[in-house]
């Protein structure tokens, strides 16, 4: 704890030597920034733009999840499913989420639905990849037991597939989560009105470069506290990952 | 004692070559029957065939009435308890597979925890178990199904000899209060012989059987002398 204080001391310290070093208004000192985040605090931008983005994340996050697990589940279970979903998956994977913003705001032109497609894009490929790689792996142990114990297929789902695999699914949905919202401030600075990204440009056309660097630790520290929160959820949901019998 | 499984001409091979050969025997109701052999003589695969994990490539294990109720349940050589559950709904898994009656479940499972000193452990997480606390409730786990006969590979295999002399004491007696037939594989004859009522010896490749004998407490040291002969043939 002491260590992961000093070294948030120490790159304070870092930048503002070289906000002294550069003295330069495009590279603003943390005290100045300090001052614009608290006028953001006070005005409400910081906080609406927040709720924005993040209201944006969850929705367009929770479709990813929904349909990334239950399509990857299907997809490690059913190895036929899972060899025709492969090819087209390992196609699409790579194409980063910024790539679809020019498609997203033609197709469903510039709002939030775009904002949504773009986190849904970012978020679905890295939980259905895992989702079905934790079913596909599931092992032979605990499945050889269900079935030396005449379990059903619906009762070695839900009580052994379902928490054997627990472990990486809340991975997928971990990295998931972080690329969501890398994704929806990328959607923002292009094609989205309100949210961290969006105010990030308009902050820019004013010079306000204090302002955006407020922004940009906001955007830090809203994505440190959702991986935070889910290392948390994690060690409650599965207590008994990396242990067997 | 009446016939419970029937094994008849029991051949069974993998990838075309041949695990076991036509092998012949039957088990009685109430007996402890043990397997024994060296590693690789098959003794697992028979036991795999008889829980039904594995299908026959040719012969038949007939299951002898009454056909209701279940036929086996397999103690596998490791624990293989869900680290997910609780000791409880580990056992609760069995049950619940099985399609026992959820008001039976509480007093399946009290009576057999207590009998194997476990009744403190039952809300924790397996997790929490040393291996040979695990052992005891996956053999608290097959016995709850109330089958008609219990298999073991080689249950105690993982244990120091202290825990591996409790287990078998706690399995002894057990069997004795519930009155279930078994078949245990084991590659020791000390152990054979302290739980077996009928011996069996799995020898060669594919493997037959060698010898079959039903050991008694005067002709220990023959009996032991024979099956080391045997083994070492």
């Amino acid at each position: 704890m002491l260590r992961r204080f000093l070294s948030l001391i120490g790159a304070i310290v870092l930048w503002q030597g070289m906000a002294w070093g550069l003295n330069s208004v495009v590279f603003p000192d943390p005290v100045t920034c300090f001052s614009a985040a608290i006028l953001a605090i006070e005005d409400g931008s910081l906080w609406s733009n927040s709720i924005a983005s993040l209201t944006r994340v969850a929705i367009g996050y929770s479709i990813a999840a929904l349909l990334g697990v239950t399509l990857g589940a299907l997809s490690g279970i059913t190895s036929s499913i899972g060899l025709m979903f492969r090819d087209i998956l390992e196609f699409l994977r790579p194409i980063p989420p910024i790539a679809w913003v020019p498609l997203a705001i033609v197709w469903f032109g510039i709002g939030d639905s775009s904002a949504w497609f773009i986190v849904f894009m970012g978020a679905f490929f890295p939980i259905f990849i895992q989702v079905s790689h934790a079913f596909s792996t599931c092992s032979d142990e605990y499945l050889e037991v269900a079935k030396a114990y005449e379990a059903s297929p619906w009762i070695t789902f839900w009580w052994v597939r379902c928490p054997a695999a627990a472990p990486q699914i809340a991975q997928g949905l971990r990295v998931g989560l972080g690329l969501a919202w890398t994704s929806v401030i990328a959607a923002e600075l292009v094609g989205v009105k309100h949210g961290l990204g969006d105010r990030i440009q308009q902050l820019r056309y004013v010079s306000d470069y204090e302002g955006m660097i407020v922004c940009m630790i906001t955007i830090g520290l809203l994505g440190w506290a959702m991986i935070f929160g889910t290392n948390i959820l994690q060690r409650w949901w599965i207590p008994w990952h990396k242990s067997s019998m | 004692m009446a016939q419970i499984i029937d094994v008849d001409s029991l051949s069974f091979s993998y990838q075309e070559k041949a695990i076991l050969k036509s092998i012949s025997l039957s088990i009685k109701t109430g007996e402890a029957l043990v397997v024994l052999g060296a590693s690789g003589t098959g003794k697992t695969t028979f036991l795999r065939l008889l829980a039904g994990l594995l299908q026959p490539s040719s012969g038949s294990i007939r299951f002898i009435k009454p056909t209701t109720g279940i036929n086996t349940r397999l103690v596998f050589q490791q624990p293989r308890l869900f680290p997910w559950m609780s000791v409880r709904n580990n056992l609760y898994f069995a049950l619940r597979s099985a399609k026992v009656p959820r008001d039976e479940w509480d007093q399946r499972i009290e009576g057999l925890i207590a009998e194997v000193g476990l009744t403190d452990a039952i809300d924790r997480s397996v997790t929490e178990l040393s291996v040979g606390m695990a052992q005891r409730i996956a053999l608290v786990r097959g016995l709850c199904c109330q089958p008609k006969v219990l298999l073991l590979d080689e249950p105690f295999s993982a244990l120091d000899p202290k825990r591996r002399l409790q287990l078998q004491k706690d399995l002894l007696h057990l069997i004795r209060l519930t009155n279930t037939t078994v078949v245990m594989v084991t590659h020791d004859i000390d152990e054979a012989l302290q739980l077996a009522d009928h011996i069996v010896v799995l020898q060669d490749s594919p493997a037959t059987i060698s010898l079959s004998l039903q050991p008694t407490l005067e002709s220990r040291e023959q009996d032991r002398q024979r099956l080391l002969e045997e083994l070492h043939r």
